[in-house]
């Protein structure tokens, strides 16, 4: 038996050039490298926040704010809040919470849709209609409202605030990944493999999986900018990251008060929102096109 | 007979539209309008629940409400600081302080033009206490189980009779008064007075044009003088910040501005910009049952741990004045300066919870006690804006003398549930944040909640209760105002909750009204004490 999928780790070692030219395809789209560049740096700032923050995010100054957002200044270089808190630091805090509870909800929700949407399409018939009608009323929620809702009930916290993210996000990569398993499924070497008696669970973890990896990195990609706007849309309407802590939301949401006054207050989480946003975008869609073989030359 | 006839000659002469100047004479003091005619208009929140002076009790309705209808008295709650006579013109207690008769004002109209007499006094009363109605008002006229008495004795003298001396009675009777013509029946639940009102204020109903507006014009036959100004316009603008952005935008002549939003009208030349202490406390409430916060000393030098300073100008813009009793200065013995000021002092803050038994034993940061961590769970309405910018600042200053702070900000339904619909003695708090306040006068009105074991604080202090008690007993002013002001020390030095600020309100008005002779007072929600002498200088 182990003899028998000999063969077939050799096409493990096959796919190592296929890296490299996905890679060197990657690596012509600018704005993606440059994004993947800043996305790194923003990622170590986020996990060494602590060394990297001047302040204390949650520490009030009274007497140096007076009540009023102050401007900023050398020592707060993005100024502070109506508390006197060090803009910067919070910014630092809240991009880490954002970032945080955005990869994780995005690592949970392909959990799901890797699971629900394999077993849909290597298992097919009941198993698959079941799978599917349960992933068509997931999409038929407003997921956004049922967000609203359930965080309303359970209280806001970071991991409710993951879960449900990831709960409501997993269904176009179930669809996504079910579509490709019914195609793989059909492939000589899928047919082979099964013939001579590799089992099922090896199947799917050793061939489909690794084939259809491409789907899921490219959606996982994609998916981040979302969870990360969901996040701040649920901070910004006080279902989010629950006060004192900072995240990119929270701090839109209390620079309402003060956006003819302070444009700092909105500026700084605005932009490293769009910042993150758009950047997972543009890696996205570099990966997406480095993994399209039609796009190759 | 005398006053009668006098009376009668002001009812002749007021429906003459040139002796505006003698029709005034029916108020405390002579006021003529320098100016009449022109249109005010005010905003606030939303649609009232109920133009009924009986059922609207929420600040949308009573807004609204202030502007038309009227008690025998001032000094209710929302009804003024001071007791003064309103629809009754005076009153005599009885010796034994069992009975009260109040001689009602003569030749007093209702809007429909039909005169006030002691029979609405009457049906006013007996509404309310009817229970089927489910008016909040009905604890004010009961004395435990038992009713209070009230009896007609003629068209305006009214007697009310009590089974034992109270002597909160009259801020208890500051109950607005409703025509007994305007209904078929005692039964008003659904009465059709509560959305088209009749009542004898200055200005009366004209519509309601439902998440708009309410339109009131004047009632030229008002016992203090015809208002000045024609007609009366309350928006419905929600949130202060809009209200602000209207006024600029010259949709409004007169608001309330929060702090955040005083910027663009300081200094400006179109604008007035003025300010009167408000009936409102804010305050960090403690459940006194908790253990972690059962001992004064505890909760003494939490207070001296706070910067309240700091939190008037985070969360009031600076408009508050530093408490120093948890009575707002509306209370009648209230006495500025009669109580120590906590200071803010984080370092003494720390050395008071060591000596309370606190400390730091196993270097965590955090203080503990036998083995247990001070960890303070805060809840709060996180949807209230003026809370979310307290919490921050309590978090802060109590984290620095080693106190865990969990901040919980709870939504409407489980705020009403933890803190304001919560009548058990168990509290799944330790300490909240709130505000309260339009309690008036009467330092009774804060019984309920202030020291009740079923009330926010679940403070059980018998020493306390006892003095309420007697606080109701005894009528003569003197002995009253000694009693309160030792409830006063007693309670700043026990410190059920520690009082933040009393809310200074700002009013913003355009610069040609003139609201002098009307009497900017912040115990009225709507801020006006006469509201008809509000008039635009020509």
């Amino acid at each position: 038996m182990t003899d028998a999928a000999l063969p077939l780790t050799m096409s493990e070692a096959e796919t190592r050039p296929q890296w490299q030219i996905i890679w060197r395809q990657f690596r012509r789209h600018r704005l993606a490298v440059a994004s993947a560049i800043l996305l790194i740096a923003l990622s170590l700032i986020a996990i060494f926040a602590e060394q990297v923050m001047p302040y204390d995010p949650n520490a009030t100054n009274a007497v140096y704010a007076g009540g009023r957002p102050q401007p900023p200044t050398s020592e707060h270089i993005f100024g502070t809040d109506n508390f006197g808190r060090d803009y910067f630091s919070r910014a630092i805090v809240g991009a880490r919470v954002s970032l945080f509870v955005a990869v994780s909800a995005v690592l949970f929700q392909i959990t799901i849709g890797v699971v629900l949407g394999a077993a849909a399409g290597y298992f097919g018939g009941w198993a698959d209609n079941l799978l599917m009608r349960i992933t068509d009323i997931f999409l038929s929620i407003p997921s956004f409202f049922l967000l609203l809702i359930v965080s309303g009930v359970l209280g806001g916290s970071l991991l409710t605030l993951i879960l449900l993210i990831g709960a409501l996000n997993w269904m176009t990569l179930a669809r996504l990944l079910r579509a490709e398993f019914l195609s793989l499924k059909e492939r000589d070497f899928v047919v082979a493999a099964h013939c001579i008696g590799v089992p099922g669970w090896r199947l799917v973890l050793q061939h489909l999986l690794p084939n259809a990896l491409a789907p899921i990195i490219v959606s996982a990609t994609l998916s981040v900018p979302y969870a990360i706007l969901t996040e701040s849309a649920l901070s910004f309407l006080g279902r989010g990251v629950p006060p004192p802590d900072a995240s990119l939301g929270t701090m839109m949401e209390n620079a309402q008060q003060w956006l003819r006054t302070s444009w700092w207050m909105w500026v700084v989480p605005g932009s490293i929102i769009s910042v993150i946003v758009l950047s997972f975008n543009f890696v996205g869609d570099g990966l997406r096109d480095a993994f399209d073989p039609r796009l190759r030359r | 007979m005398k006053r009668t006839l006098i009376a009668v000659l002001l009812i002749v002469l007021l429906s003459l539209p040139l002796t505006s100047a003698l029709a005034q004479d029916g108020g405390d003091d002579d006021f003529a309008c320098p100016n009449t005619g022109g249109t005010l208009v005010v905003a606030y929140g939303t649609d009232p629940r109920s133009l009924s002076g009986l059922y609207g009790n929420d600040g949308n309705s009573l807004f609204i409400i202030t502007f038309m209808a009227e008690p025998l008295l001032l000094g209710g709650e929302n009804w003024g600081d001071q007791i003064e006579p309103a629809l009754a013109e005076s009153w005599d207690i009885s010796e034994d302080g069992l009975e009260y008769t109040f001689h009602l004002r003569q030749g007093v109209k209702w809007h429909d033009g039909e005169p006030f007499t002691a029979e609405d006094v009457l049906f006013t009363y007996e509404a309310v206490l009817l229970e089927e109605n489910a008016i909040d008002w009905r604890p004010n006229l009961m004395q435990g189980d038992q009713p209070m008495q009230f009896e007609v004795v003629d068209d305006h003298t009214f007697k009310v009779r009590l089974n034992e001396p109270d002597a909160t009675v009259l801020t208890a009777l500051a109950i607005p008064i409703v025509p007994k013509h305007a209904f078929t029946s005692l039964e008003m639940l659904d009465a059709p007075y509560n959305t088209s009102p009749i009542a004898t204020g200055p200005y009366k109903f004209v519509e309601w044009n439902t998440g708009e507006n309410v339109v009131l014009e004047a009632n030229q036959d008002y016992w203090r003088g015809a208002p000045c100004i024609d007609r009366l316009v309350v928006r419905f603008i929600e949130g202060a910040a809009n209200q602000a952005n209207a006024l600029l935008a010259g949709e409004l002549d007169y608001a309330r501005v929060d702090g955040a939003d005083l910027t663009p009208f300081e200094n400006n030349p179109d604008f007035v910009l003025a300010t009167a202490p408000r009936d409102l406390m804010r305050y960090v409430g403690f459940n006194v049952r908790s253990p972690k916060v059962s001992d004064p000393a505890v909760r003494r030098a939490l207070a001296v741990a706070l910067d309240r300073q700091a939190i008037i100008d985070a969360a009031a813009g600076g408009y508050g004045t530093l408490a120093d009793s948890v009575f707002t200065s509306a209370a009648f013995m209230y006495e500025p300066g009669r109580n120590a000021q906590y200071p803010y002092d984080p370092a003494l803050a720390q050395q008071m919870l060591a000596d309370a038994g606190w400390t730091d034993t196993d270097g965590d940061g955090i203080v503990d006690k036998d083995g247990e961590k001070m960890s303070l769970r805060v809840v709060y309405l996180g949807t209230w804006s003026l809370m979310q910018a307290i919490a921050p600042l309590v978090y802060d200053n109590w984290r620095s003398i080693g106190v865990d702070v969990v901040l919980d900000p709870l939504d409407e339904a489980k705020s009403y549930e933890e803190i304001y619909d919560n009548v058990s003695e168990e509290k799944p708090y330790d300490v909240m944040l709130g505000g309260w306040g339009l309690f008036g006068p009467e330092p009774d009105h804060y019984r309920n909640y202030l020291v009740s074991p079923t009330g926010f604080f679940a403070y059980d202090n018998e020493e306390v209760q006892a003095m309420f008690e007697e606080g109701r007993r005894i009528s003569d002013p003197d002995a009253r105002y000694e009693l309160y002001a030792e409830v006063d020390r007693l309670l700043w030095e026990d410190l059920p909750m520690i009082p933040l600020y009393q809310a200074v309100g700002a009013w913003v008005y355009r610069s040609d009204l003139n609201i002098d002779a009307a009497e900017l007072n912040g115990t009225f929600l709507t801020g006006l004490k006469y509201p008809g002498r509000a008039y635009f200088e020509g």
